[in-house]
This record gives structure tokens, C-alpha cells and sequence, in this order.
């Protein structure tokens, strides 16, 4: 493993897309102690009147909205909501994904055809409809937000370890484990599970980014974070129709940061890819990669 | 006799590929004593391994099933027993071990804990009680410092330790039966001799009853007692050992000994047995050696000879048995 950790500290990339990652997660989870106000305070100066959409400066480093609140506190406590959903929805699509998937893929037959059949229903649907239409009939709320995206995203996941499965369950060990008597559960979870999750690893952080994005437009759409709870997309959708008339802060630091932490997730996915696919080695291509 | 421990008769697995039959085992009966050695010869494709797997009922279902016969183990009817029954069976009364010591065991479990995963299946023992004997077993197989292998991955162990490893799971719980699949085929032939004199031991020690599959008269020469001889899926000679190499009976059991350098006489010119064996998708007709065998009269090309009893327990599948 220190080889492995030690290329990974070469792919520029990759760590690029780590210290995005980590940067913001450190920045959402200290939110209070790097912020000067608070998200949803509105500010207003010693002589009474709002601090209305202040530009960027030494105070504001982000600049102010129409309502006076401080943008960068805005944009930062936003990173939680958005790496919360992230990981929450990532959560749930890799339990459901991994259960179904592996048994699709170990048990096969009907199973499988059931549960593949299932998985293309979904791959067919269209993401965002999907979703629109459960927060739309379902009473909006962040667990709603994880079971809905998590939900969508499913498919994919299962997808991934159903043909992994397929490969692994093949080979001589599991065969083995069966002759020595093993459960079907032990063998999935024991023997199985631990031999593919790798590729499970890398879609799971690719896959990231997808979530953050489809968070920020349910967010830019009103369907997603409740305001006043800050979230990056609903900052863009307020802020949008101030870009032409000269605000342009108020929309541009929440977009830049969506795009941080996403660029930041799929760096960090291609970095762990190339690190956990077999066929790379130190003579091939590490360098110019990314 | 002994007690006879383990029963097959009329076994057929059949595995279907795009629509067709494929029969890897048609028809195969043999019994196994305890505290016997069986030894289950015959070239690549003639059934040895799927016949092993049938007993074990480890036949992928997505690949083919068994379709007839009866597997009788200490009187038990294995083929119609519920998989959770069977699954309590495999690994604690009856054991299996493979080829590829390479690749039979996990490349990202610890030997430590493949190894006590045995106890805590079947004998319900808690983690640490397992690791305990995990260590035992593994020193009663002759690993060295098993204490420290048991936190060591597969890939740190040279092909005999992890032969070694693959048979310690496999007689942890002290078996009545141990299939061996070509357990030696895979490794150098001075750790061949070292793992077989470590099965011969065990097998004594615990007592059990043992089913070698090879394809390496050698092998079967210096370790079994009594010789299956298998051709096309079905048995076509039993006997003793000294029985077989003395004076085979059937015609293929012939060719089998005369294409091992050494076993015939020396100077002698290299025997062999003509053509291929027959696919097992189109199988001919009468007796399924004919078309290579040198003494195939009218009779052999209409009717399957039955295995029948030739004198001394020994049985014979050829119509010309004591005629050619």
C-alpha cells in the first residue's frame, strides 16, 4: 500500500481534486469559527439603513444580497447542505445498489432478470422528472432530498456490482468457500464484497458530483433546500437576476463553488480509478493522465 | 467390507451451452469405504471433476444440473436433501479440495481468517476461539510459525504452504470424506510428494475416507488403494491398484498405462491410445471407446457394455473383457 499511496501523491490531479474536496468539507464543517456573521442574519449598517448588495470587499469578502447577508457565510454553511445530501444520497444508493447487485449477480436467473429489469426502468426515467415529481407530491425536506436522489441512483451501482459479481463469483475461491460449506450471505459479504469494491470506490466518488449538481438545480428549480437554509443552486436562482444589472457576486461565488466541488469529486475519482485499475502501472502514463 | 460410507449410482450431470447437452457424467456408479482411498483417473474431460462436484452438490445452476442417479451418503440421499441441510454437510462431514492452491483462496482475506471461518460456521465458535484453532490446524498441516501466517495474505505463500492452507479448511472439522481435485497438479513435483505424504498422514490420523482425482497414474500409483477408471462419463474399470497396473483389464486402462513413460517395460516404444476423446456433445453409440480402440468388434458400435463384476471385486465395462 505505500506504493499505492505514494503514486497517488504523484497524480497532481488526483490530489488536486483531493485538497478541493477537502478544503470545502473542512470549510462546511467549520462553518462558524471561518464565517463572521451568520448565514441568515440580515445586516444592516450603524445608520439604520440594509447592507444591500455590497460588492466584494474586505468585509464581505464574497459581497451582500438584496437582503444583507453576508455571501461568504451563505456560500460555506451552502457546502454543508450540498456534501450532506452528497454523502447521504451516496449512502443510500450504495445500500440499495450493492444489496440488489449482488444478489442479481450471485443468485442470477430471476432474480437477476427481475432486479435488471428494475435497474433499466430507472436508467430509462428521466433523472430530474424523477425526482420533481417525488419532491413535488411528498412534503420537501432533507431526507426526502437523500432517499430521492439516493433512489435514482441506485441503478447505476447495482449495475456495476451485478457484472463484478458475475466475474468474481466465477473464480476458484468462491468455489472453495462453497465447498467448505458457507452460506450464500457469508459468501457475498465475506468473500465477494471485499474483492470489488474498488471500482464500487471510484463510481461512488464520480458519482458524487452528479448528486451535488442535481442537488443545486432541484435547489436552483425551489424544489430542493427549504430557504432560508443557504444552498448553492437557490443562491444562483436568486442571485440571477441581478448578474445583468451589475451583482454579479451574488450568483457568480455560489456557482464557482458548485463548480469547485464537483470539478474537486471527479478529480479525486479519476485519481482513485487510475490508482485501483490493475492495468496502470509506474511506466504507463501517470503523469500526463487526468 | 468396510462400512461403505459414500454411494453413487447411476449419476448423470448434464450442463447445457446455447441449447445443446452437454453430458459431463452419464451414468457413473462407484462406492467409497471407510477409511478407503479411491482414486478417479481419466484424461481432461471425462468427468472426474464434474462428477466430484455432483457429490458435493456444488453444480452451478446456471451452468447444468444433476438429471438422474443417487448420491448416498452414510445412507443419506444427498441430491434430494434441502440446500441448508447439504450446506451444514460440505466442509464439516465431507470436504473438498482444488487444483489451483493459487486461486482458491481469497487475495484480500488474511489465511487467519479464511481459515477460522471453517470453525465459525460449522462449529459455531466465536472469532477468537476460531483464530485459536486456526493456528492448530495449520501447524497439523505442517506450515511453519502458523501463529504469524495466519496474518499473512495468500499471495505472501509459496504454492505448497497455500495447498496446505486449502486442505487445513478442508479437514479442520475432521471429515469423513475429502474429495481431492487434482490437489498436486499445480505444484512442483517435490512439493507434489510432500503434499501427498501429508494427505496419506491425515487421512490416517482422522481416520476418513478419500476421493483423489488425477490424471497422473503416478500419483495414483503410490497413494490409492482402489482405481476408478473414467472414460466419456461413465466408470469403464474398478480395481485394486496392483490389480490395475498388473493387468488392466479394459482396453482404454491398457492404453492409459502403456502412454506413461516408466510404467511399461524400458527401451520400450512409448504406447498411446489413437484419436481424441469423444465429445461429450456428440457422444457414439454402443461402447463410448470404440472408434478408438483396436479390438472394437460389431458388437461395441451397437451396444454400451454394462460394468460388470470380472473376479476379485473388480469390474469391467467391454464386451471383450477376457476375449481380446
Amino acid at each position: 500500500m505505500e506504493n499505492a499511496w505514494s503514486r497517488f501523491l504523484k497524480n497532481k490531479p488526483a490530489m488536486a481534486g483531493l485538497f478541493l474536496v477537502t478544503v470545502i468539507a473542512l470549510a462546511a464543517v467549520f462553518a462558524p469559527y471561518i464565517t463572521r456573521y451568520q448565514p441568515t442574519e440580515q445586516l444592516i449598517w450603524t445608520e439604520g439603513s440594509k447592507v444591500q448588495l455590497v460588492p466584494p470587499c474586505s468585509r464581505f469578502w464574497f459581497g451582500t444580497d438584496i437582503y444583507g447577508r453576508d455571501m461568504f457565510s451563505r456560500v460555506v454553511y451552502g457546502a454543508r447542505a450540498s456534501l450532506l445530501i452528497g454523502t447521504a444520497s451516496t449512502a443510500i444508493s450504495l445500500l440499495i445498489g450493492i444489496t440488489l447487485g449482488a444478489l442479481a449477480g450471485y443468485y442470477g436467473g430471476v432474480v437477476d432478470d427481475i432486479i435488471s429489469w428494475l435497474a433499466n426502468v430507472f436508467f430509462a426515467f428521466p433523472f430530474i422528472l424523477f425526482v420533481l415529481a417525488l419532491v413535488a407530491y411528498l412534503p420537501p425536506g432533507l431526507p426526502l432530498m437523500y432517499a430521492a436522489i439516493g433512489i435514482v441512483n441506485w441503478a447505476g451501482v447495482a449495475r456495476l456490482v451485478r457484472g463484478q459479481v458475475l466475474s468474481v463469483r466465477e473464480k476458484e475461491y468462491v468455489e472453495a468457500a462453497e465447498a467448505l460449506g458457507g452460506s450464500g450471505a457469508r459468501i457475498i459479504i465475506r468473500h465477494i464484497l471485499p474483492n470489488i469494491m474498488a471500482p464500487v470506490l471510484v463510481q461512488a466518488t464520480l458519482g458524487m458530483g452528479g448528486i451535488i449538481m442535481l442537488e443545486s438545480s432541484l435547489s436552483f428549480l425551489g424544489f430542493g433546500i427549504q430557504p432560508p437554509t443557504p444552498s448553492w443552486g437557490y443562491e444562483i436562482a436568486q442571485g440571477r437576476q441581478y448578474l445583468l444589472t451589475g451583482a454579479w457576486w451574488w450568483s457568480a461565488f455560489p456557482g464557482m463553488a458548485i463548480m469547485a466541488l464537483v470539478l474537486g469529486f471527479n478529480l479525486l475519482g479519476d485519481g482513485l480509478r487510475d490508482l485501483l485499475d490493475p492495468r496502470n502501472d509506474d511506466a504507463y502514463g501517470w503523469w500526463g493522465r487526468g | 467390507m468396510g462400512e461403505r460410507i459414500l454411494a453413487v449410482r447411476g449419476l448423470k450431470t448434464h450442463y447445457y451451452i446455447g441449447g445443446r447437452v452437454i453430458k459431463a457424467v452419464d451414468g457413473l456408479d462407484f462406492d467409497l469405504e471407510r477409511g478407503e482411498t479411491l482414486g478417479i483417473v481419466g484424461e481432461s474431460g471425462c468427468g472426474k471433476s464434474t462428477a466430484a462436484l455432483s457429490v458435493m452438490g456444488l453444480i452451478p445452476l446456471r451452468a447444468g444440473r444433476v438429471v438422474g442417479g443417487q448420491v448416498l451418503f452414510k445412507g443419506k440421499s444427498l441430491l434430494a436433501l434441502p440446500g441448508e441441510e447439504m450446506r451444514r454437510i460440505r466442509g464439516s462431514e465431507m470436504s473438498m479440495i482444488f487444483q489451483e492452491p493459487m486461486t482458491s483462496l481469497n487475495p484480500v482475506l488474511t489465511i487467519g481468517r479464511q481459515v477460522s471461518e471453517v470453525f465459525m460456521v460449522h462449529k459455531g465458535m466465536s472469532r477468537r476461539e476460531a483464530l485459536d484453532e486456526a493456528v492448530k490446524i495449520l501447524s497439523q498441516v505442517g506450515i511453519p510459525a502458523p501463529g504469524q501466517m495466519i496474518r499473512e495474505y495468500p499471495h505472501r505463500l509459496s504454492g505448497g504452504m497455500r495447498q496446505r492452507a486449502m486442505i487445513a479448511m478442508a479437514i479442520a472439522c475432521g471429515p469423513d470424506v475429502l474429495i481431492a481435485d487434482e490437489p498436486t497438479s499445480e505444484l512442483d513435483v517435490t512439493v507434489q510428494d510432500q503434499v501427498l505424504r501429508l494427505l496419506r498422514e491425515l487421512k490416517e490420523r482422522i481416520g476418513m475416507a478419500m476421493v483423489l482425482i488425477t490424471h497422473d497414474l503416478g500419483v495414483v500409483a503410490e497413494t490409492v488403494q482402489n482405481v476408478l477408471v473414467m472414460y466419456a462419463g461413465r466408470a469403464v474399470e474398478y480395481s485394486d491398484v496392483s490389480g490395475l497396473f498388473n493387468e488392466p483389464m479394459h482396453p482404454y486402462t491398457k492404453g492409459l498405462i502403456a502412454s506413461v513413460p516408466g510404467l511399461g517395460k524400458a527401451g520400450e516404444k512409448l504406447g498411446g491410445i489413437k484419436g481424441e476423446p469423444p465429445s461429450p456433445l456428440d457422444l457414439p453409440g454402443g461402447c463410448r471407446f470404440h472408434p478408438r480402440c483396436e479390438h472394437a468388434r460389431e458388437i461395441c458400435r451397437i451396444h454400451e457394455p454394462e460394468l460388470v463384476r470380472v473376479g476379485d471385486g473388480r469390474l469391467c465395462a467391454c464386451h471383450l473383457y477376457n476375449d481380446w
